[in-house]
């Protein structure tokens, strides 16, 4: 009955509509669709197609667990009005988070399938990063921060940034951290003219697992990140700041490219007499690929939204008011951050921290109350797109061993002589680079090699030439 | 007298097809040589029988209309005569599958490769070997590695009467039960097994049950039926 004659371009089609699960399942149907699936155009053209299935990711701080959590909400166009969500909660179990270290949160969102936890360690002054790989269960701890800064200079971490570099096919991390010329300023937090505001950045990338600073003059006169949330679009990251004015400070939006790792300023539309600025709330989001931005009055009880889009990148004129919906009653008075507001494709998602979500439906123009159980009391919200889907996420406990091969690795290395001698034959300078639950894996003659041999193996990148993204390290 | 322009087209098996020229360029392959001026006699079209192409025409007919007319014919009308529609047996479909590619008919393309795609999607790996003729070239050992690496992606679902409740569970346990194991053995089904009569609350027992079980085959004790999953069994086997 089977048939043979599809064309292996149709095939793939038909395979790049499938769940992450099914896939999984049809990996061993054959050598080459396992090929096939590890192939990064194919994934690239299933993970586009995926997009339909977004489920939100939603990270917060568990606070008397002190441990990272990581809530998922189905596709919810699945959800019938009115309902209580039980978010399946996974409370991220991570050894290499010990006691002394608390955590803090996810930096920005899912990027092929790798997630940024951003920790603080007791008695650091600066937090500290991983980069954490779910899918093979991986945790990759990043260098210190390296600061210049004299001992008599305040300074802070005032936001962070994942991205992804298509170019070079590279992750990246930015830091920004804020200093000021008075040490005890930032104790008072009294406006003081003569005390200047400075801002550094500093970018890691994985491919040479190292921090460095990255020019931001074009910014450094800009007060940012803002309080609004932050957006990842096409590869550029973006914050709202504020900037000095004649007259008084404005709101503008500053990008970060990942590529070229350039810094930008985006104007924000002229609100005009429609809503007083100083009532004003907004989030930054994404809609239809562009910039968005989401605005309201908080001081009525009714809430009203205006929903304004940048049509064309950069250009201030472009942007135009696209919806203007509600009255929402029953809105709480909100108060900065804690009303957080998502955008996914038709459907606006308004998440509070007690739990309330409110869904409306743009193009049906119809609004859901649900209550979703079990959110932790502090959290941030952010969209997760990947081809390692959900149940990746439900499945996914750390590899007990894995953890601790940094410590049985440099056990054994301790033991000097006597384990070289384990190893006979014509191999020296035997490195042992890799412990789990299948046995010890070794490589000669470099560790250097070894080290990058891992690092592919651990965050996946897209390369141009198609290869296989898992390499064995043997 | 119809001022319609209409073009002329030919199946592989010789049947005539006279369609109008806005139905007809729904295919961008048609719509090139109709441009191109390659199109006034009748355009031949090999790879296509006549079966299939009248199939490829109704589907252009039906949603030309609904691009004419402004959207009366709704959104939800035209994707019900959709699903109605691609409602044909598989063979069908992988023509159909073919003919759209061949005459570059992307929303048939799209809707045809969407619907294999959920027909498959719970499928077990050796009835897609089946579906596509596809020899398996992987010693058994390495196919015993792969299915180790994604053993979460081989859980069999088992789902209660309403199909409100899904139960995951692994395919050894799922074989604890007679019929479920002769159906997986027999590949007499998909990864996801409607049970319609038994209530959620009796399949938890039994799934509770098939857990001590393995795990008691597992430690070499003897394993004991219980009365529950005899219980069980008995309906099932129906």
């Amino acid at each position: 009955m089977g048939r043979s004659d599809l064309p292996q371009e149709m095939v793939e089609d038909i395979l790049s509509r499938l769940p992450a699960k099914s896939l999984k399942r049809f990996s061993c149907v054959n050598k080459s669709w396992s090929t096939l699936f590890q192939n990064p155009c194919f994934i690239a053209k299933h993970q586009h197609l995926s997009q339909k299935n977004w489920s939100i990711f939603v990270s917060g701080a568990d606070r008397e667990a002190n441990k990272p959590v990581l809530f998922l909400h189905p596709n919810f166009d699945d959800v019938a009005a009115d309902d209580d969500f039980d978010s399946r909660g996974i409370i991220l179990e991570s050894p290499f988070l010990e006691e002394a270290k608390k955590y803090k949160e996810f930096v920005g969102s899912c990027i092929n399938g790798i997630i940024c936890l951003k920790y603080y360690v007791e008695h650091n002054k600066i937090h500290d990063f991983a980069l954490w790989n779910p899918a093979i269960r991986e945790f990759k701890v990043l260098p210190s921060l390296p600061i210049h800064f004299p001992s008599n200079v305040d300074y802070e971490d005032v936001g962070s940034a994942f991205g992804y570099d298509s170019n070079s096919n590279d992750f990246k991390v930015i830091t920004i951290l804020s200093y000021w010329n008075d040490p005890g300023y930032y104790v008072t937090y009294n406006w003081d003219p003569n005390v200047i505001m400075h801002t550094q950045v500093e970018v890691y990338t994985l491919s040479t697992n190292s921090w460095r600073q990255v020019d931001c003059d074009p910014v450094s006169h800009i007060n940012f990140p803002g309080r609004f949330r932050e957006i990842y679009l096409n590869g550029v990251y973006h914050w709202s700041g504020m900037a000095p004015g004649i007259a008084k400070d404005y709101f503008v939006i500053v990008s970060f490219d990942m590529r070229n790792e350039v810094f930008g300023i985006l104007s924000m539309p002229n609100l005009g007499d429609i809503l007083d600025p100083a009532y004003v709330w907004e989030a930054l989001a994404v809609l239809g690929n562009c910039v968005a931005l989401v605005v309201f009055d908080y001081r009525p009880t009714d809430k009203i939204f205006h929903i304004w889009v940048m049509r064309e990148y950069g250009i201030k004129e472009s942007w135009t008011k696209q919806y203007v919906i509600g009255p929402f009653s029953g809105i709480p008075h909100i108060a900065g951050s804690e009303l957080q507001i998502l955008l996914l494709g038709d459907k606006i998602l308004m998440v509070e921290n007690n739990g309330e979500v409110i869904l409306y439906n743009l193009s049906a123009q119809k609004i859901k109350n649900l209550r979703v159980r079990g959110l932790p009391s502090l959290f941030r919200a952010s969209q997760i797109m990947t081809v390692v889907e959900v149940e990746d996420f439900v499945k996914a406990q750390p590899d007990a061993i894995a953890h601790s091969a940094a410590k049985i690795i440099s056990r054994l290395k301790a033991g000097g002589e006597k384990t070289s001698n384990l190893f006979v034959g014509d191999v020296r300078e035997a490195a042992l680079i890799g412990v789990d639950s299948l046995g010890f894996d070794l490589k000669a003659p470099s560790e250097y090699s070894a080290e990058r041999q891992l690092n592919d193996l651990l965050f996946p990148r897209i390369h141009h030439k198609p290869q296989m993204m898992k390499q064995t390290p043997k | 007298m119809s001022s319609v322009k209409k073009v002329t087209l030919k199946s592989s098996d010789g049947e005539i097809f006279e369609v109008e020229e806005t139905v007809a360029m729904e295919s961008q392959t048609i719509k090139g040589l109709i441009e191109d001026d390659c199109a006034d006699n009748a355009i031949p079209l090999p790879n296509v029988t006549g079966h299939i192409l009248s199939l490829v025409i109704q589907y252009c007919k039906e949603h030309t209309s609904s691009s004419d007319s402004n959207s009366s014919k709704s959104n939800e009308k035209l994707k019900a005569w959709d699903t109605q529609f691609i409602n044909v047996d598989l063979n069908v479909l992988f023509d159909l599958i073919m003919a759209a590619n061949y005459l570059n008919v992307k929303g048939l393309l799209d809707l045809t490769c969407q619907t294999v795609a959920d027909m498959i999607k719970e499928k077990t790996p050796e009835q897609i070997r089946a579906m596509f003729n596809i020899v398996n070239d992987f010693t058994p050992e390495e196919e015993e590695e792969v299915r180790r690496e994604n053993a979460w992606a081989f859980e069999i679902s088992l789902k209660n009467n309403n199909v409100v409740d899904t139960f995951e569970v692994e395919e050894s346990m799922a074989k604890e039960l007679q019929t479920i194991k002769n159906m997986i053995e027999d590949n007499y089904t998909d990864s996801v097994i409607p049970l319609h009569n038994v209530t959620s609350d009796i399949l938890e027992l039994v799934i509770e049950d098939c857990k001590k079980h393995v795990e008691a085959a597992e430690s070499e004790s003897e394993p004991s039926y219980s009365l529950a999953s005899k219980l069980i069994d008995d309906p099932l086997k129906a």
